[in-house]
């Protein structure tokens, strides 16, 4: 501690100002409301810059945005951290970012392409308030321009690999740069192997993903990164084997860490031999994917998870299927019976019958065929919930013609047709038959006992849909019902009053909603409703 | 014009019914008799039946000439061996059997079983008539069709 104060009071202010200057590391200082109040030498000569022009300047009238590149995210990104500085009081680290620098005027004041790596760290006063901010910067240009895209990693990798067996061949100068360049790929182990798997080098990356210094493993074989199975079984030698009789070894596998801990990399090795083809060796890249292969595994397991439910849910559908077709069968055989003995009885008895005996059997009569078509109507409802509905180009004009059809000549007279010419929807015929006979039968039946009932059926096309409208003039249906009249067995009237199961309109909910379509209604007591059925049009 | 030779006296015809339901087929059985009574009326309560009685064997070893199964009603859901097996199996045989109209008369109108029944060389499907007015229907329109406009085959 003595000696530290010792050697400050050595220093004058004129000392700290040159030692600030003349730092090896590009940085700047900024007030708080980002004037430029001190600038290295390092940062002036990354930046093509004079101290005199840009302190006690704003920073971004400084370091514009690229005007010619549109995509230019410079400015927005460093303001945006920056303000995360002064909010959080904390450092804050940059992605690579690309923030072009102006050449001086002397030199035509172009841009010219630029990528940073940039560092914010604040500088606080005693109460802890942001008094600077130091904006430190490295230019990695020329790592990104070596193909720093972080999607082609693979490809850079190998690309990278190429290069470096090129360069093996060359100059001094020009291994220096590589090898600084191997020592920044902090993502990726690279080293070399002799010919029999000896380590030889060992870069930074290497050391982070394996967990070895390079005194400890330069010397060692490489087999010791793979594991215990994968050795016995002679992976390592295969796999330099394969790179010498192939020219190249592309392979991905669990490799273990000094921790013994395991991870699932991504390898590719290379033979390096020199001009006359001597081999010096072997590259080794490896990559950490074990991350990519855990998602990869997860998505294999929720795909199989998918079938499995899938499988779940068409069992469930054939058990459905069973079920109705038995229901269809089995219950419906008794109420054969029981329509048909009472019919035959009071067929072949009635006369000696007392009246009241032939009421009852009339009622036993009416009461199984209500049953039965319940029934019927059920199995509809269920068949048309477990349908695979495909849609398909469908003629309006036809649908609703055979919509018509299952009404008799009297009914059809009430009923007027009104349709747009040429109507396409993109429907299921069957099924848009089915809930337009709905629609019309129920609209034919909702009038009070004394009137004339009547149904208008209109088409027209609505922007890309296609409308099919079924207007009646009959009772209407309060507000507050008019939701629950498309639930299964919901009724609101009395049997007496409109027989019914209830199921007709939860059948067209059913069917349109399964062509991807809407129904609606407008309708109100006394005045009638309008059912709309919406799809889209083809 | 010569009358035709296949047309057999329909006191001679008999109508086959296969079905395991003893009161579908009491229904059926009344349905005959009010419109067609002068028909031949057979039950058979299983699929087995229906082929010892198309081949003659067992019980029906000795069943008379005279009367000659003119057109067979089947259900489909029987035990054992269900409609569809007696259809293939009858398909299957030498004539005269191959012959024999086969009329399906099932509950069921799922697609998938009509189109089997045709498939394996049903000659109609038909569905059960839920009502009795309708299975009278049935019956009568079934006799005038069969005895009035068709031409029976040799069997």
């Amino acid at each position: 501690m003595a000696d530290l104060n010792n050697a400050r009071s050595e220093l004058t202010a004129e000392d700290f100002r040159r030692l600030f200057e003349n730092a090896p590391t590009p940085f700047l200082v900024l007030k708080p409301d980002l004037t430029i109040v001190a600038v290295s030498k390092a940062y002036l000569a990354a930046t093509m810059t004079r101290r005199e022009t840009i302190v006690a300047r704003k920073l971004f009238e400084v370091f514009p945005d690229n005007p010619t590149d549109p995509n230019a995210t410079g400015v927005r990104n460093l303001s945006s951290s920056l303000e995360t500085v002064l909010r959080t009081r904390a450092e804050h680290k940059m992605a690579i970012q690309k923030y072009d620098i102006r050449r001086p005027a002397e030199h035509g004041g172009e841009f010219e392409i630029r990528y940073w790596s940039p560092l914010n760290s604040p500088v606080l006063d005693d109460e802890g308030n942001v008094r600077f901010i130091i904006h430190r910067v490295e230019d990695v240009t020329e790592l990104v321009e070596l193909g720093m895209d972080r999607d082609q990693e693979h490809a850079r990798a190998r690309g990278l690999e190429t290069e470096i067996i090129t360069e093996a061949k060359n100059r001094k100068a020009v291994e220096e740069r590589y090898r600084l360049l191997i020592e920044t790929m902090q993502d990726y182990a690279i080293f070399t192997l002799d010919p029999d798997g000896t380590i030889a080098s060992w870069n930074p990356g290497a050391e982070r993903m394996k967990g070895y210094i390079p005194a400890e493993i330069i010397g060692q074989n490489f087999s010791r990164f793979y594991t215990e199975e994968d050795r016995q079984k002679g992976v390592p030698e295969m796999v330099l084997r394969t790179a010498l009789r192939q020219g190249h070894y592309e392979g991905e596998g669990w490799r273990v860490r000094k921790d013994r801990s395991q991870f699932w990399a991504s390898v590719v090795v290379t033979p390096l031999r020199t001009e006359n083809d001597t081999l010096l060796g072997f590259s080794k890249i490896t990559r950490d994917v074990t991350e990519r292969k855990r998602l990869t595994e997860q998505l294999k397991q929720h795909a199989k998870e998918l079938e499995l439910r899938i499988a779940e849910r068409d069992q469930t559908n054939a058990d459905l299927e069973a079920f109705s077709y038995s229901v269809a069968h089995d219950l419906r055989a008794p109420l054969r019976a029981i329509e048909g003995f009472t019919t035959a009885a009071l067929d072949d008895f009635g006369e000696q019958m007392p009246a009241r005996v032939r009421d009852y059997l009339q009622r036993v009569i009416s009461s199984s065929e209500r049953m039965d078509t319940l029934i019927a109507d059920l199995l509809q409802y269920s068949r048309i919930t477990r349908a695979e509905i495909t849609s398909s180009r469908v003629d309006v004009q036809e649908a609703i013609n055979q919509a018509l059809e299952h009404f008799d000549k009297d009914a059809r007279s009430k009923i007027v047709v009104n349709i747009e010419p040429k109507l396409a929807a993109m429907a299921h015929q069957p099924t848009l038959v089915q809930a337009v006979t709905n629609l019309v039968s129920n609209a034919l039946k909702f009038y009070p006992p004394s009137a004339n009932p009547h149904a208008e059926v209109r088409a027209l096309r609505e922007g890309e849909n296609v409308i099919i409208q079924v207007r009646d003039e009959g009772i209407g249906i309060d507000h507050v019902h008019q939701e629950q009249i498309f639930r299964a067995f919901e009724r609101l009237h009395g049997m007496e009053q409109y027989p019914g199961t209830g199921i007709g309109l939860a059948i067209v909910e059913r069917g349109v909603s399964k062509m991807g379509g809407k129904i609606r209604v407008q309708s109100a007591p006394g005045k009638g409703s309008t059912f709309s059925i919406e799809v889209r049009a083809a | 014009m010569t009358e035709s030779v296949n047309r057999i006296p329909t006191e001679r015809m008999t109508v086959v019914l296969v079905e395991d339901d003893p009161n579908d087929a009491m229904l059926v059985r009344m349905a005959f008799e009010r419109t067609a009574g002068e028909m031949g009326f057979v039950h058979l309560i299983d699929g087995d039946a229906a082929v010892t009685y198309l081949a003659r064997e067992g019980p029906y070893e000795g069943r008379a000439q005279a009367r000659t199964p003119m057109l067979m009603l089947l259900d489909i859901k029987l035990p054992r061996r269900s409609g569809f097996d007696v259809l293939k199996w009858a398909r299957s045989q030498p004539a005269p059997i191959c012959r024999l109209p086969i009329l399906m008369l099932t509950s069921s109108a799922e697609t998938a079983d009509v189109n089997r029944a045709f498939d394996l060389g049903a000659t109609a499907y038909i569905r059960k008539p839920s009502r009795t007015k309708l299975l009278s229907e049935m019956v009568s329109d079934l006799k005038n069709f069969w005895v009035k406009w068709t031409e029976a085959p040799e069997v």
